[in-house]
């Protein structure tokens, strides 16, 4: 049957055959090779078996043809049967070994099923970029310092307020540590801190500090810092916001400063009290006392009238009672002293400022008229020069000086007679008058708080209520200027008063003078 | 009690920068029947230096005293003048009445931080200042005031 069928196969029909199978074979041999690579390629190493033998079925049918092809040069029976075998098994091991793979075969997505999926997975690139560039946008533009340190200290990421607060260009500020811009008292509880959050005690921290500006300059900032860690927990980086607290600063300051101030207030009202107290006690202690003296003289004369005694009636008449009166009266005008002065000193401190520009010339000429007859009769020299005018208020301004006259005639020394100079200067910002005097002068202990109030040196042999100079410093406190002594004790003092330009008057003048102050006249 | 006081030859040494107030408790002493020798300074400084002088001086050897200090005075106050007594290892027995025109508790405190022995308040009237010099005798008679050495 072989040999008829071969035998058919001449001429013409040889020819034709051959070439098919040829074809055949070779058409078998480039899909056989194509899928092994493929195979080759597949990441799932199970089935590169299955594709090998895939591979070798294809390539087992290409064998067949090749073989029909050669029928007629090399009619082989068992040939055909082995192939036959070969390509049959080979068949049946691909076909087991992608049994396994059927499930997944089956499910392998269509062109549409992928274009879906490309689609889906761009907008998810699309998206997480839109996000990436929101968080970008609120690093770059949050109104606060943000920044990304690492764990030793760099900056790896800073926004612009970072740069404007430390004053450092960001190219320049990312190759530096955030230790190198700290104040180095700040730099060791900042690293504590920093290195309590690496350690896993905490997760964050807020401090104050102060960093140093590439000028050197200080600015203080609030830090928050908080530690972001991988999932495996291993600390990455900080994340630290930074503040600008330079201005908070300033107000805190400016409230310090004012709390002191009225502390001082307080304090200053609170020692007039008590001086206020005492000294006005003192004095009411001698008319209670001496009084209820009296009241025992009363008792003696009237048991020496009923018994006629007229010996003892004079010498109390006569040298008991005359110096208990002259107690009582002394203490009665000391009294009335003392609440003439504090009326003053109350007066002066309400007072409302009136600005205006002062000849002091003028002013002069006036307080010299006003002591003439006390200064001839004391035989005093009393020179002005020339003096620069000043801008104040003309009724403190004239206060004082008349409070330092009297002073200066007050104090004159019983050696000589007095001699008071008044001379005047231009300093920078400010306007200076001296009043130098011959008299008693000051001892360096005392040269601060003789204008302390109601402190006084020698009371007894004074007449004042020791308020004169604590005016004094009050009117040139009000001014905003200063006073202060210069003395050598026996030879003389120098009070010296400094009085601001008008352009560097204190702000709080101006306004107390715009909103004046309605208590003077209820005082007055 | 009054014998307690003479026997000991106490000097009373009053410092008070008003002379009115020395005067009235001079008379209170007096009217009490008080005849000691009563010594008068006007300020805290000089006090200070007499008590100092009678430490050198031979003379004043064996000299008692009994300090009656007012608490605001001139040049060297009164609290001041107690503290500098109170911690001289000789000066420091002598027996100390603050007197004051106020009663202000701290003040009152820092007196009795400071080592005085007691404190009066003035004005003293004469019924009180009487009983408070009984209180003083007595306190003199219990103490025994120490010579100056």
């Amino acid at each position: 049957m072989d040999a008829q069928y071969h035998d058919d196969l001449s001429g013409q029909h040889a020819w034709t055959h051959f070439i098919d199978n040829l074809t055949s074979f070779l058409i078998f041999c480039v899909i056989g090779l194509i899928i092994l690579r493929y195979f080759r390629r597949l990441t799932d190493r199970d089935n590169v078996w299955g594709g090998y033998s895939l591979s070798g079925f294809i390539f087992l049918c290409g064998v067949s043809h090749l073989a029909e092809s050669l029928v007629l040069l090399w009619p082989s029976a068992l040939l055909f049967r082995i192939l036959d075998v070969l390509t049959i098994s080979s068949g049946f091991l691909t076909i087991i070994l992608f049994i396994p793979m059927l499930p997944q075969l089956l499910r392998i997505p269509t062109i549409g099923e992928l274009e879906n999926e490309i689609r889906r997975r761009k907008d998810i690139e699309t998206r997480l970029r839109d996000n990436k560039e929101t968080l970008r946008s609120a690093f770059a533009h949050a109104p606060i310092g943000m920044s990304l340190v690492s764990t030793d200290g760099k900056w790896m990421r800073v926004n612009q307020q970072v740069c404007q607060i430390v004053d450092y260009p960001e190219d320049e500020l990312l190759q530096m540590t955030f230790q190198q811009i700290t104040h180095p008292q700040d730099l060791n509880s900042d690293m504590d801190l920093l290195k309590a959050c690496l350690s896993g005690e905490r997760d964050s921290y807020t401090m104050e500090k102060r960093y140093i500006r590439k000028d050197g300059s200080i600015v203080p900032i609030q830090l928050f810092v908080s530690l972001v860690r991988d999932a495996a927990g291993k600390p990455r980086f900080f994340v630290s916001q930074i503040k600008d607290i330079s201005q908070d600063k300033a107000l805190q300051q400016q409230q310090r400063k004012l709390i002191g101030e009225l502390q001082q207030k307080t304090d200053e009202l609170q020692q007039i009290v008590y001086v206020a107290s005492h000294d006005l006690r003192s004095p009411l202690v001698n008319i209670i006392g001496f009084s209820d003296e009296l009241k025992h003289c009363c008792h003696s004369l009237k048991k020496a009238t009923e018994s006629g005694d007229a010996d003892v009636i004079e010498p109390i008449i006569r040298e008991e009672i005359p110096p208990i009166l002259e107690f009582i009266t002394s203490s009665a005008k000391r009294m009335d002293q003392l609440l003439n002065g504090l009326l003053l000193y109350s007066r002066m401190g309400r007072y409302p400022i009136l600005l205006e520009p002062i000849d002091m010339n003028e002013l002069m000429q006036g307080l010299s008229n006003e002591f003439s007859i006390q200064l001839k009769k004391i035989e005093g020299q009393f020179v002005v020069e020339h003096l620069p005018p000043c801008h104040g208020d003309a009724t403190l301004v004239n206060q004082l000086m008349l409070n330092l006259i009297d002073n200066a005639i007050k104090y004159r020394s019983p050696e000589r007679s007095l001699s008071l100079r008044v001379s005047g200067a231009t300093g920078k910002g400010f306007i200076r008058y001296t009043l130098a005097d011959n008299g008693i002068g000051i001892a360096p202990d005392h040269q601060t708080d003789i204008f302390d109030i109601f402190n006084q040196i020698n009371p007894a042999e004074s007449t004042g209520e020791g308020l004169g100079l604590s005016i004094c410093s009050l009117i040139v406190n009000k001014l905003g200027g200063r006073i202060y002594v210069e003395s050598v004790a026996g030879e003389g003092a120098a009070f010296h008063i400094e009085i601001p330009d008008a352009e560097r008057f204190p702000d709080i003048l101006k306004s107390e003078q715009a909103t004046g102050n309605s208590l003077f006249s209820r005082v007055k | 009690m009054n014998q307690t006081i003479d026997s000991s030859q106490l000097t009373i040494i009053l410092a008070d920068d008003d002379v009115g107030h020395r005067l009235l408790i001079k008379r209170n002493l007096r009217r009490s029947n008080i005849t000691n020798e009563v010594l008068e300074f006007g300020d805290g400084e000089s006090l200070i230096k007499f008590l100092m002088n009678c430490k050198e001086d031979p003379a004043q050897k064996g000299r008692r005293f009994l300090v009656m200090l007012d608490i605001r005075m001139p040049r060297m106050d009164g609290t001041r003048a107690l503290a500098i007594i109170k911690q001289d290892p000789e000066l420091k027995r002598i027996p100390i009445i603050m007197l004051t025109t106020t009663e202000d508790p701290q003040e009152i405190e820092r007196c009795h931080d400071l080592g005085c022995n007691s404190y009066v308040k003035k004005p003293i009237d004469h019924e009180q200042f009487i009983n408070a010099i009984r209180q003083l005798g007595l306190y003199l008679s219990i103490v025994a005031v120490p010579n100056l050495k």
